[in-house]
């Protein structure tokens, strides 16, 4: 019964969808740009980055992808579709980039956007998009997300391990990251052993979602709702 | 990550130090840092460069006398420690 009535309005639910999840990243950039504002702390910096490309993409994805004449025109090879995957792996970089950042930098970068790592990212990640435009695929998109949420889910395990005493939300950020890489491996599985399951699908919508929900709720509950 | 903690304090502790004495010989500084002569420079550099203190002559001496940059990460200290070590930054 629901599944039939999802199933019937899917369209305008992944509008609805698209929209939640620019919604929830546009809260997290605002409230994390703030805190950057006051520390100058560069790991806010690179956080915040990441949830403005997840919003990028799924604004390109889901909103500019529900209209027809964009949806199906490209230039030259860039589509919807390679936009998205294009946003999707430089934010995926750029969150793992936030726990790593310490161990790299030495110097302050003066802009977070454009500097030598985030170039790196922008070429990884037209790279990754390109191949997958030439070879009509996406797997080499999913394989990026499956070997970078295995990275991340291995630092927030040591995190957890290192801190969970002191910093209640270590646990569910590493069950969190767990949760996104195995919607990523779900993903990929939809395309190449599971013919497009619905079932599987909203399943993976429905991880996805959770993802972006649990960084929201555990930023307003550190920040206490406080008016940006 | 332990690295960039003990940063933030060290920050704090000498923004505190700066508050509580508006405005402060940098010997005095010094001293309530609890660092040595040479991280207290780096530091220092770091905070004038992030224009949480910033550098007053009273009399002809100088003195470090803490911003409203400065007070603001003090009064955001708590919620911007938490932030950091709950998404591991």
């Amino acid at each position: 019964m629901l599944l039939d009535w999802i199933l019937a309005n899917k369209e305008i639910l992944k509008i609805f969808y698209g929209l939640l999840i620019c919604f929830i990243c546009a809260l997290i950039v605002i409230k994390t740009d703030r805190l950057f504002k006051i520390s100058d702390y560069q790991g806010l910096r690179y956080f915040r980055n990441s949830f403005f490309f997840y919003g990028v993409a799924f604004f390109t994805r889901f909103i500019l992808g529900a209209i027809p004449t964009i949806k199906e025109n490209s230039i030259c090879f860039i589509n919807v579709y390679f936009l998205f995957e294009f946003f999707m792996i430089v934010a995926g970089l750029f969150l793992l980039y936030s726990f790593i950042w310490k161990f790299i930098e030495k110097e302050k970068n003066h802009h977070s956007f454009f500097n030598v790592v985030a170039t790196v990212f922008y070429v990884v990640a037209f790279l990754i998009a390109s191949l997958n435009f030439l070879l009509n695929t996406s797997i080499f998109m999913y394989l990026s997300q499956v070997i970078l949420f295995l990275l991340m889910g291995l630092i927030s395990y040591k995190n957890f391990k290192a801190g969970s005493d002191s910093y209640r939300f270590l646990k569910y950020y590493f069950i969190v990251i767990v949760l996104g890489l195995i919607a990523w491996i779900l993903n990929a599985s939809l395309e190449y052993f599971l013919e497009w399951n619905k079932i599987v699908q909203i399943g993976v919508y429905g991880l996805t979602g959770l993802f972006f929900v649990f960084f929201i709720y555990v930023i307003t509950k550190i920040t206490g709702g406080r008016n940006d | 990550m332990t690295k960039k903690r003990e940063k933030l304090e060290i920050i704090r502790d000498i923004l505190l130090a700066a508050r509580e004495n508006n405005p402060i010989k940098p010997t005095r500084l010094l001293y309530s840092s609890n660092l040595s002569p040479q991280m207290f420079k780096e530091y220092i550099r770091l905070l004038l460069e992030k224009k949480f203190l910033e550098e007053i002559l009273v009399k002809g001496r100088k003195f470090f006398s803490l911003t409203i940059k400065g007070r603001n990460f003090l009064e955001e200290y708590g919620i911007i420690e938490e932030f950091v070590n709950n998404f591991g930054l």
